[in-house]
């Protein structure tokens, strides 16, 4: 009886053991749901569970405020134990610039929230948390992101930050903004119905939609663009509102101003937001990877971002599409694209910089494409919108058009797609591409270079005289030193050092030339700290060679390498 | 080695001889808006920033009492020292506002000039600079900030710099021999080194180093010293990237960031001039041959304008010595390619042309640069601006010579110079105030219609030299439209608006007329006010009657 019941107990036991371990669906230390999106209090609250409930991985650190005083959180994600993290490789990981691009937040907790219930799980997680260290920003523009979460917008307003922008020049600033007349929440568009001089008709298919007048046609509506009133009596509606600018062209490489680059701020980092994440990155010369999210039309994009600029070095071209390609297959409709050629170009942004300015190979995924909605390429017309929205989402995107007073135009219709769409997924699709953007982005994360050697080898060339020979191997794809780092001088050069115990350098240099018959680039000052311009190549070596003079016998010695993005060895 | 050097001579450096120009040493911080205390009515003192050791840098700004206040007139923003070792453009310009006053005093076409605009003066930019370099004690080049660079990329931050190894107070050169030296010394005066000219079979014997010890042991002299950006290559257009002197961005540094939002927020900010060591005065900058996308130059019809205000500068200096240097990244240039303004940079001195010796040794004339310069040491500065090589015991390089030129002896002038060169600069401030555009109304009047309705018309005009906006501040945009508003309710406007934007106005009496048709009771009156960025503002009330 006793037996049999110490045998319920033991059942019971390793019953809840086996709940607690559900291989399948593990247990997780932070519940978070990936069918909805986070306001900035959300964002920040959530990144101090996570990190509350990860100690050892996730330490958060305000690297700035922004111009509306909202702190600039940064998550610092690796495992404490090791390699110091400013010695290790980094990658820099945020999203939002523009404010109403929000799911690469989402990403970006979805990615915090992976990675430390992962941690304990996953080795390949803790292979990157173990030897890098993430340094993620889920929002580089609070202010615009919480505007466009709180304030009436459209899909594409609120791309700017707060400080207010003089846009018609007329001396007042940010005084004609769009009006939610309706008061839905959302900027929606104005429409009039006319006897005379229309211009569009209804769409036959569907009159929620209009269409411009065939010229055999008589026009029965004109449309009054969006949402809005003449606030300052200029004969203008919504030419002035919130901001008026763009922090993705106020980054120092290429940087030009307004007139040429439209959005592009009094001069490079003029904005707070941008001075505070330059500051961190410019004192984070470990930083060797960087993922910009943005919204949408699935790409992933690399500079130029300019034709001015020219090629990218070959060896640098051949690591980034080696990247690139490798997400083009991981997330369904996204293409590897360069930004001048296949999109628009850009002055002073934001992964330029990161690799033009700073030697880093950094890359923007534009998120969310409407063929991942249909699971086609096709179907991004507003007809076939309309129906994925009346079906899928039970007409929740649309607003019907009702009939409104306008003080200018008297009798008009407001309606149309509200703000969360088009540049959005719906909800129910969310968590996909948060977790095909992240896994790219930890593979490319996992590119950054990882360096490892063998025993030095050791030999007495004659009585005395030691010769030393040590080769540093990169094992992954991205070099310690990016082509344009090495060309344009970037950065300091890596640093392979000997540090003997009673011998004498003598002579030492890099062994270079074809194999078998390599040959020691002496250096004349200072042999026993080589500077390496070159760097280690991605899946490539470097070899070194001293003579040390050492009376004493077999030499002791210590071994440096140190790499600003590659990291650091020692023995 | 270094540090035991560096105190050894650090004590000499106290008893050595000065140079014979201004140099930091002559600048004293606490007293460069000392102007003001004795002028209080028309100089007052502004703290225009913190530097980033958080010393304040301020501003004086000059005017006389008039109908519009001082702060908010057309504005000449004048800037010195942004280079810490131009110490004649920072005393020129602390003593140029008293210089201002006195004239405006003496003359009442220059006192109405400074009743209805104002100057700004900002005698030192880069107060940490010249703190640094009067702590060195040393004579030498200092055109950078105190931020520690990693000048020659060894990952350790200055720490190669000059010594005076001879402890006279100046980092000349040093020549050494070796039989690789492509160094000779010269036919024509044996104290001028030459290079060897091999084409022409010459051979060389010497090989020169600047005065110091390689400190680190890289094989270099003096390769990576204290400091810094320069500021006067840290502002945005044509800012060079990958150049450790210019800053990690375009205003990377406190100072030059503080000073573009100053510019920015103070709109009525008409011309900039700046004293240092870029001159755009004596020889006006090419004109624009293409914009790609910026532009590479002035706008044609820009061009006009800068020489007149150059033959200004160069009747009231009588320098000629045109500039070799590239104003990349220069405030000035940022002043003009991106605010639009009229922007100016100056230096304060230039050695007089020396007499030509009636032949050298070798038959020729005193041509090249070195062999006038040394003439100038010789009789202007009586020696003083070269150092005789002397035998030195160098701790690394053995038996070498130590001399040659007293750095910047051709760029400062000499300290009886400044007031003169200050009343000078003076003189031309007033120049360029009076070919700035001031916008004017004239003619405003109103005819009753009938019926309640009134004709308003007023006539726009601009008595300035140039126009309301430079053609560049019409390409950039950075010039707000002028505008003129009729005070009455919207409703009243039946012809014209209550506020009307401007195109800019031509320079010497060009302008426009307007006309308004409003509704407005007989015997009221209504303002009409006219508001320009950078060209003043004006203001007339118009009286409505009835009809006769």
């Amino acid at each position: 009886m006793k037996s049999l019941r110490a045998l319920i107990a033991a059942g019971a036991v390793v019953t809840a053991f086996a709940a607690a371990q559900n291989p399948v669906s593990p247990k997780c230390k932070v519940d978070l749901a990936f069918n909805r999106y986070y306001d900035y209090g959300e964002i920040v609250a959530t990144m101090k569970k996570i990190a509350d409930a990860h100690p050892g991985l996730v330490t958060l650190e305000s690297i700035g405020k922004s111009w509306e005083g909202r702190d600039l959180w940064v998550a610092v994600v690796a495992s404490r134990q090791g390699t110091p993290l400013e010695r290790r490789p980094a990658m820099w990981i945020d999203a939002n610039v523009h404010g109403n691009e929000v799911q690469g937040s989402e990403v970006c907790l979805y990615t915090l929230w992976y990675l430390t219930e992962n941690y304990p799980r996953n080795e390949k997680v803790r292979e990157l948390l173990d030897r890098a260290v993430l340094y993620v920003l889920p929002s580089q523009n609070p202010d615009g992101r919480d505007w466009w979460f709180h304030g009436p917008n459209t899909p594409n307003s609120s791309r700017s930050g707060k400080a207010p922008i003089d846009d018609d020049r007329d001396g007042v600033a940010d005084e004609d903004p769009p009006n939610d007349l309706d008061g839905d929440g959302s900027i929606t568009s104005m429409r009039k119905k006319v006897e005379k001089g229309g211009t569009h008709v209804p769409d036959p298919d569907d009159p929620r939609l209009l269409r411009p007048a065939r010229p055999d046609q008589v026009g029965t509506y004109v449309v009054l663009g969006l949402e809005g009133i003449d606030d300052d009596g200029d004969g203008q509606i919504n030419e002035d509102g919130p901001g008026g600018y763009d922090m993705n062209r106020n980054w120092p490489s290429d940087w030009q101003p307004n007139y040429i680059q439209g959005g592009a701020g009094a001069y490079p980092l003029s904005h707070p937001e941008c001075r505070a994440i330059a500051d961190f990155i410019l004192a984070h010369g470990n930083i060797a990877a960087l993922q910009s999210f943005h919204n949408a039309g699935g790409m992933i994009l690399r500079g130029p971002g300019a034709q001015s600029f020219g090629d990218y070095p070959g060896d640098d071209v051949e690591v980034y599409d080696r990247i690139g390609r490798t997400g083009e297959e991981m997330i369904p409709f996204y293409r590897y694209l360069v930004i001048w050629k296949d999109l628009y170009t850009v002055r002073g942004g934001f992964v330029t910089w990161g690799y033009e300015g700073l030697g880093i190979f950094s890359l923007t995924n534009e998120l969310w494409t409407t063929p991942q909605y249909t699971g086609k390429p096709d179907g991004q017309t507003d007809l076939a919108r309309l129906k994925w929205d009346d079906r899928v989402e039970l007409g929740e995107k649309f607003v019907e058009w009702k009939p409104f007073r306008h003080p200018l135009f008297g009798d008009v219709e407001i309606g149309g797609w509200k703000k969360d769409t088009n540049r959005v997924p719906p909800t129910f699709m969310l968590e996909e591409l948060c977790h095909r953007n992240m896994a790219f982005t930890l593979y490319h994360a996992s590119e950054m270079p990882k360096l490892e050697w063998d025993p030095p080898e050791v030999a007495e060339v004659s009585p005395g005289l030691w010769r030393v020979r040590v080769e540093i191997r990169n094992a992954r794809t991205i070099p310690t030193r990016s082509a344009i780092a090495i060309q344009k001088k970037i950065g300091t050069p890596d640093r392979l050092s000997i540090l003997p115990k009673g011998c004498k350098v003598l002579s030492g240099g890099r062994r270079v030339g074809p194999f078998g018959r390599e040959k020691v680039e002496h250096v004349e000052h200072h042999p026993e700290r080589l500077l390496l311009e070159g760097g280690v190549r991605g899946h490539a070596s470097v070899r070194a060679e001293w003579l040390l003079s050492c009376p004493a016998g077999r030499p002791e010695f210590g071994l440096r390498f140190e790499a600003d993005k590659g990291g650091l060895l020692e023995r | 080695l270094a540090q035991a050097l560096r105190a050894v001579f650090a004590s000499l450096a106290l008893v050595a001889p000065l140079a014979a120009q201004v140099t930091p040493r002559d600048v004293d911080l606490t007293a460069l808006t000392a102007a003001a205390e004795t002028r209080k009515a028309a100089i007052t003192v502004v703290e225009v920033m913190k530097s980033a050791a958080g010393a304040p840098v301020n501003a004086m700004l000059v005017g006389i009492a008039g109908q519009v206040p001082v702060a908010a007139r057309p504005r000449l923003l004048v800037v010195a020292g942004l280079e810490p070792d131009h110490a004649g453009g920072i005393l020129v310009a602390a003593r140029l506002a008293s210089d201002i006053v006195e004239l405006a005093a003496g003359d009442e076409k220059l006192r109405a000039v400074l009743e209805r605009c104002s100057v700004e003066i900002i005698p030192c930019l880069a107060v940490d600079g010249v703190a640094a370099a009067q702590a060195s004690g040393l004579v030498q080049p200092a055109r950078t900030d105190t931020r520690p660079v990693d000048d020659d990329r060894d990952g350790v931050a200055d720490e190669d710099g000059a010594e005076d190894l001879n402890g006279d107070g100046v980092v000349t050169e040093m020549r050494v021999k070796d039989p690789l030296g492509e160094w000779r010394v010269s036919e024509d005066d044996p104290r001028l080194m030459v290079r060897a000219d091999r084409a022409k079979g010459e051979v060389g014997s010497w090989r020169l180093e600047p005065e110091g010890v390689d400190d680190d042991g890289d094989g270099r002299i003096n390769e990576d010293p204290k400091g810094g950006v320069d500021f006067d290559r840290n502002f945005p257009h044509g800012w060079k990237e990958f150049d450790r002197r210019t800053g990690t961005s375009p205003c990377s540094e406190v100072e030059t960031r503080a000073l573009v939002d100053h510019v920015l927020a103070t709109r009525n900010v008409a011309a900039v001039l700046v004293l240092g060591h870029r001159d755009s005065l004596v020889e006006t900058p090419p004109a624009m041959k293409a914009a790609n996308p910026a532009p590479d130059g002035l706008e044609t019809e820009d061009r006009p304008l800068f020489e007149a205000v150059s033959e200004k500068f160069r009747k009231r200096t009588g320098f000629e010595r045109k500039s070799e240097d590239k104003p990349d990244g220069a405030f000035h240039q940022w002043a003009y390619f991106q605010q639009g303004l009229p922007a100016f940079a100056a230096k304060v001195f230039e050695p007089p042309k020396p007499p030509q010796p009636a032949s050298l040794p070798s038959g020729k004339k005193a041509e090249s640069d070195d062999a006038k310069r040394l003439v100038d040491s010789d009789t202007r500065l009586g020696g003083k601006g070269f150092v005789d090589w002397k035998p030195f015991q160098h701790p690394v390089l053995g038996a070498v010579e130590i001399g040659g030129f007293v750095p910047l002896a051709d760029v400062n002038p000499t300290a009886e110079r400044v007031p003169e060169i200050s009343r000078a600069f003076a003189q031309f401030v007033f120049d360029l105030l009076e070919m700035l555009p001031r916008a004017t109304l004239q003619d405003v009047s109103a005819r009753p219609l009938g019926g309640g309705l009134h004709e308003i018309t007023a006539v726009v005009r601009n008595e300035g030299r140039f126009p309301t906006v430079l053609r560049i501040g019409t390409r950039t945009r950075a010039v707000l439209p002028s505008r003129i508003v009729v005070d009455l309710p919207v409703e009243a406007f039946e012809l014209g608006e209550r506020r009307t934007l401007l195109e800019p106005l031509g320079a010497a009496g060009q302008g426009r007329k307007l006309r308004w048709i409003v509704r407005a009771g007989a015997g009221t009156t209504a303002p009409v006010r006219l508001w320009t960025e950078k060209a003043g503002e004006a203001a007339a009330d118009v009286t409505f009657t009835e009809p006769k």
